[in-house]
C-alpha cells in the first residue's frame, strides 16, 4: 500500500539537512514499527521517497514523503504511531492512499512537485520597512513589468532567465509576503532570489547586504514552506485518495 | 522549543549547526524538574573532541543515562567547538553551553571530562577556557564548577593534575554516586570546595591531585609523592564493576541526528581482555577480563534496537573472539537482526573459519575486507610483545578467506618496539609478501575475481604507564622515519609490491603522546603554552603543529627527550605508581624482563599468571580455567 505523508519540520529541526531528515525518519519508523517495504541486498533500506529538500534553515509546514507499507493500515494509525517516534519538530499532518496502478507511471512526490508555496518574513535589523512603503502597490508594479532578467552565471556560461512567468502569487499581507513559485527539476525558483530582487526594483533601502565585517552568513529573510503543489497547482495533501 | 545559545546567524553559518543544539531522540530533558527545584545537582559531562567523536563514545553514554536515573541529578552533554565556532564564541563573548539546557557549562556543579587520549589535552583547557573556568584548579573560586577527570588517560593524571579538582580512577559506575552525594551533603552543611575535595579523596577511586605534593631527584625523576596531610590515603585503587550483568548500562541510547563516528548501537560484550599483550596499556588497566552473559546481551540488544531504531549493532570489547559465549552470541544476533533489518557490525574477530562464516551471512565478501593485527613481522618480535598470533595462524586464515572469495586484506603493525632489528622491520613487507602468495596458491587463475588488495599499516610504538613496555626507550623522531621508509623500501622490492599497499602514521605526534603519557606535573605548564599559541584539535591531523609543542617545550625549560629517549631504572619511582590497578609492578617488571628472553606468558584462561589482580575477586580470576 503506497502512501503520501504531509509534515512539519519546525523549530530546530530547520539546522538539520535533507539527508540527516531522512536518516531521522528512517528511525522513527523503525521505533514505530510500521511495516514499511525495504530493499534487496546486504544494506536493505526502508523504501521512502521525499518529494524536495528544504534548505536548512529554512521551517516547512508542507513536506511529503512517499512510502509503502507491506500490509495495510489506516491512516490515523500511521500517524499516531510515526508522532510518537518522531522528534516534537516534526509532526506528520495528514495521510493519503496512492493507487497502485500507477506503479509504472512516474507519479512519486519528486516527480510531480511542480510549485511550491512560501512565506517570507523580514528579519531584524532588515525588518524595519521605510515609512510609507506599501508593499503590495510594490509588488504589484513589479509583477507589471514586461520582465524580470535573472542571471545566473557558471564558470563556463552564463543564463537569463525571465524569472516574471515563473511567479504564480505574490502577495504582502500583515508583515508576510507569500509567494507561490514554480519548483522542482526545471526552474527551481528560491524565495529568497525573488524577494531580493523584489527590492532591488524597489529600491528599498538594506537592499544591499549590509556591509557583514564578520564570516557570518547574511540573514534577511525568515522562510517558512507553506505547501507544495503539483504543475497544476493541486497540493500534494489532495493527490491520491483520503486514508482514514 | 528551546532557544539555542547560540544565534541563528552563527548556527546557518558555520559547519554542521546539529552538532550544537541538542535535543536529539533519547537525550534527557528536565527542564520542568529544574524549574520546579526538584534538580539538586546539575553535572556537564564532556568530551572533548568534536560532537560526532564524542558521540560515538559509550563510556559517556552510560553514565550519562546512569547519572539521569537519579531525579536530583540532570547530566548534559558538551563537546569541543569546532574550529570554525571556536573565534566566534570568543569574539562574541559566548559561554560553553550544554547541549540539554543550552545554560552555560560555569552554572553547573560539576565538570565531568573523559580523557581518552593524549592528543586532546589543548581540548582540554578549550573547553575550560570558553566556560569561563580558570584554567588551574589552585585558581577556581567556591562558584566554579568540580571538575573531575575520568578515563584511560588517567592513569598518569599527572601531566594533567594542575587542570583538574579531582580525577575518579577507573571504571565510573561504582562511585559516581557516593561522589555527588557527598557534594550535596557537603554543601548542606555550609561546607567550602576545599572541605569536599578532602571528603572526595577519602572515596575509593578518587584522587585528588592537590592533596598530593611530589618531590623531585636532581635529575628530574621522581624522589617521592606524598599526600600533604595524614588522612588522605598514599595509594589511589582503581574503581571496577564486579559482576557486569547487573551493572548499569543504557537501553535507551541517544540516537544523533547527524551522522556520528559510531553510527549505531554499541553493545559493550565484556570489559578486560586475556591477553596480555605487553605493549596494551587496555589490557592490563581493565583486568581481570568480566562477561555479560549470552541472556543479558542479547535481551540488551532487542532492547536498544527497538529503542534507537538503529539500523546497526556493533559489538565492543578487547579482543571479542575470547568471549566464551561469542559463537551463540553471534548466532542468535544474527537470527533476530535479519527479521528487523539491522546489519551487525562485527567486532575485531579472530580470523578462522567461524568468523568467515559469520562474515559471509553478513556482510558483501566482494566490498568487505578481513584484518589481521600480527603487530609485528616476524614471530621473534611477536613473542616480544607476547602475541599469541603466529605465521601459520594469519596465512592459514588468509588462506581461507580468499577460498571465500576475499580479495582484500587489511594488516596493523607497530614500529619501534622494544629490541627491534632490520630484520622485524623488514618482516613486516615479507610476512604481507607471503600473505599475497598466499593468495595466488590457494586461488587457481580461473577463479579469481579479482586481484588481492593488501593494505599494511604502521603505527609507531609508544610506551604506556601500567604495561611491560613501561620501562621501555623511544627513538627520535628522525628513527622512528628512518625505519618507516626502511619498510616502505622492503615493499619496494617485493614480487607482488603492486598488490600491495603500506602506510605509516605521524612520527611527530609519536614524540608528543610518548612524552604526555610517561609525563609528570611539570608538563602542566608545557601544554597550557601550547594552548595559548595556538594548539588545539592536535588528535586531527590537518591542525596538529608540532613545532608550536616544541617552542613551548623549550620556552618552559622542558626537554621532551627526558619522557622518550630516557632509559629508566627498573625501580625508578613513576608519577603514576600511586594508583594501584590490581596488576601489580613487580607482575609488570616479570613481564618486561620476560619480553627481554621473548618468553611467552598464558593468557588468562590458559593459566593464571599472578599479575595481582584477582585482588578484586572478580572474573576471570574466580573462574575455573580450562
Amino acid at each position: 500500500m503506497k502512501i503520501r505523508i504531509r509534515f512539519s519540520k519546525t523549530g530546530n529541526l530547520r539546522y538539520i539537512g535533507h539527508l540527516d531528515l531522512m536518516r531521522t525518519f528512517q528511525k522513527a519508523i523503525a521505533r514505530a514499527d510500521l511495516p514499511v517495504r525495504f530493499s534487496e541486498g546486504f544494506h536493505p533500506h526502508p523504501m521512502m521517497s521525499f518529494a524536495s529538500p528544504l534548505s536548512v534553515g529554512e521551517t516547512s509546514l508542507g513536506e511529503y514523503m512517499d512510502t509503502e507499507l507491506t500490509d495495510p493500515m489506516t491512516g490515523q494509525e500511521v500517524l499516531t504511531r510515526l508522532n510518537k517516534t518522531l522528534p516534537a519538530e516534526i509532526r506528520c499532518l495528514s495521510i493519503r492512499q496512492l493507487p497502485d496502478e500507477e506503479k509504472k507511471k512516474n507519479n512519486n512526490a519528486m516527480a510531480i512537485f511542480g510549485r511550491a508555496v512560501y512565506e517570507v518574513r523580514l528579519r531584524p535589523p532588515y525588518d524595519a520597512l521605510p515609512e510609507g512603503t506599501d508593499p503590495a502597490a510594490i509588488i504589484a508594479d513589479y509583477r507589471s513589468q514586461p520582465e524580470r532578467i535573472l542571471v545566473k552565471k557558471t564558470k563556463r556560461s552564463e543564463s537569463r532567465t525571465d524569472i516574471l512567468p515563473y511567479i504564480y502569487h505574490f502577495a504582502y499581507d500583515d508583515g508576510a509576503f507569500i509567494l507561490c513559485l514554480n519548483a522542482g527539476s526545471q526552474v527551481n525558483l528560491k524565495p529568497e532570489v525573488v524577494m531580493e530582487d523584489l527590492f532591488r526594483f524597489a529600491a528599498i533601502p538594506g537592499t544591499e547586504p549590509l556591509v557583514n565585517e564578520e564570516i557570518l552568513r547574511d540573514l534577511r529573510f525568515s522562510i517558512t514552506r507553506l505547501d507544495m503543489l503539483t504543475a497544476e497547482g493541486v497540493s500534494l495533501s489532495e493527490t491520491g485518495r483520503a486514508l482514514p | 522549543m528551546r532557544r539555542p545559545a547560540l544565534p541563528d546567524e552563527i548556527l546557518l553559518t558555520i559547519d554542521k549547526p546539529a552538532r550544537y543544539i541538542g535535543g536529539e531522540i533519547n537525550s534527557i530533558d528536565k527542564t520542568d524538574e529544574q524549574k520546579n527545584g526538584k534538580i539538586d545537582v546539575r553535572f556537564a559531562m564532556c568530551f572533548p573532541d568534536v560532537y560526532e567523536i564524542g558521540m560515538s563514545h559509550l563510556g559517556i553514554q552510560i553514565l550519562y543515562h546512569m547519572l539521569n536515573m537519579r531525579e536530583d541529578i540532570w547530566c548534559e552533554r558538551v563537546y569541543s567547538p569546532w574550529t570554525d565556532l571556536d573565534p566566534l564564541m570568543r569574539s562574541r563573548r559566548i559561554p560553553l553551553f550544554a547541549l540539554e539546557s543550552q545554560d552555560p557549562v560555569k552554572d553547573f556543579d560539576f565538570l565531568g571530562i573523559t580523557i581518552q587520549y593524549e592528543m586532546c589535552y589543548t581540548n582540554i583547557l578549550q573547553i575550560l577556557d570558553l566556560s569561563g573556568i580558570p584554567l588551574r584548579a589552585s585558581a577556581r573560586a567556591e562558584e566554579d564548577p568540580i571538575v573531575i577527570g575520568g578515563g584511560p588517560c588517567t592513569y598518569n593524571p599527572e601531566p594533567l593534575a594542575d587542570f583538574f579538582d579531582l580525577f575518579y580512577i577507573g571504571e565510573g559506575e561504582t562511585q559516581m554516586f557516593p561522589l555527588i552525594d557527598a557534594y550535596k551533603e557537603n554543601r548542606k552543611r555550609g561546607g567550602s570546595r576545599a572541605d569536599f575535595l578532602k571528603a572526595a579523596a577519602q572515596i575509593p577511586g578518587i584522587y585528588v591531585p592537590s592533596l598530593y605534593e611530589p618531590a623531585y631527584n636532581a635529575d628530574g625523576t621522581l624522589a617521592s609523592f606524598d599526600p600533604v596531610c595524614p588522612d588522605v590515603p598514599s595509594k589511589v585503587r582503581k574503581e571496577i564493576v564486579r559482576e557486569m550483568d547487573t551493572a548499569y548500562y543504557p537501553e535507551e541510547p541517544i540516537v544523533p541526528y547527524i551522522r556520528v563516528t559510531q553510527d549505531r548501537v554499541v553493545m559493550e560484550i565484556q570489559r578486560g581482555c586475556i591477553r596480555g599483550c605487553r605493549f596494551c596499556q587496555a589490557g592490563m588497566i581493565y583486568r581481570p577480563v568480566r562477561e555479560r552473559s549470552l541472556d543479558r546481551l542479547t535481551a540488551l540488544a532487542g532492547k536498544m534496537l527497538a529503542a534507537t531504531g538503529q539500523d546497526e549493532l556493533s559489538l565492543s570489547s578487547l579482543s571479542s573472539s575470547d568471549h566464551s559465549q561469542i559463537r551463540p552470541l553471534i548466532e542468535s544476533l544474527i537470527d533476530s537482526c535479519n527479521e528487523k533489518h539491522v546489519n551487525i557490525s562485527l567486532p575485531s574477530l579472530r580470523i578462522d573459519s567461524f568468523s568467515l562464516d559469520v562474515m559471509s551471512r553478513v556482510q558483501d565478501v566482494r566490498k568487505s575486507s578481513i584484518t589481521f593485527a600480527p603487530e609485528a613481522g616476524t614471530q621473534r618480535m611477536r613473542n616480544v610483545i607476547n602475541k599469541g598470533l603466529t605465521e601459520e595462524d594469519i596465512l592459514t586464515g588468509a588462506a581461507e578467506a580468499f577460498k571465500g572469495g576475499w580479495t582484500k586484506v587489511k594488516l596493523y603493525f607497530m614500529l619501534g618496539l622494544p629490541t627491534e632489528t632490520e630484520e622485524d622491520m623488514k618482516g613486516i613487507a615479507e610476512l604481507s609478501e607471503r600473505i599475497c602468495e598466499c593468495f595466488f596458491d590457494t586461488v587457481p587463475k580461473e577463479n579469481r575475481k579479482g586481484k588481492i588488495q593488501l593494505t599494511a599499516s604502521s603505527s609507531f610504538f609508544v610506551p604506556k604507564p601500567f604495561t611491560p613496555f613501561q620501562w621501555a626507550v623511544m627513538e627520535q623522531k628522525d628513527e622512528y622515519l628512518r625505519r618507516a621508509h626502511l619498510v616502505k623500501d622492503t615493499f619496494r622490492a617485493q614480487l607482488n609490491n603492486r598488490s600491495m599497499h603500506y602506510e605509516y602514521h605521524e612520527a611527530d605526534v609519536t614524540v608528543l603522546e610518548g612524552v604526555l603519557a610517561r609525563g609528570d606535573r611539570k608538563l602542566a605548564d608545557v601544554i597550557e603554552t601550547a594552548y595559548r599559541s595556538g594548539c588545539l584539535f592536535d588528535a586531527w591531523g590537518d591542525f596538529f603543529e608540532f613545532d608550536k609543542w616544541l617552542q613551548a617545550f623549550a620556552s618552559c625549560g622542558i626537554d621532551p627527550d627526558f619522557y622518550t629517549v630516557r632509559s629508566r631504572a627498573d625501580d625508578e619511582l613513576f608519577p603514576w605508581d600511586f594508583i594501584d590497578i590490581g596488576v601489580t609492578k613487580a607482575f609488570l617488571l616479570r613481564e618486561w624482563k620476560r619480553s627481554q628472553n621473548g618468553e611467552l606468558t598464558p593468557n588468562c584462561r590458559d593459566a593464571c599468571s599472578g599479575c595481582g589482580a584477582a585482588v578484586f575477586g572478580c572474573g576471570i580470576c574466580v573462574k575455573e580455567r580450562k
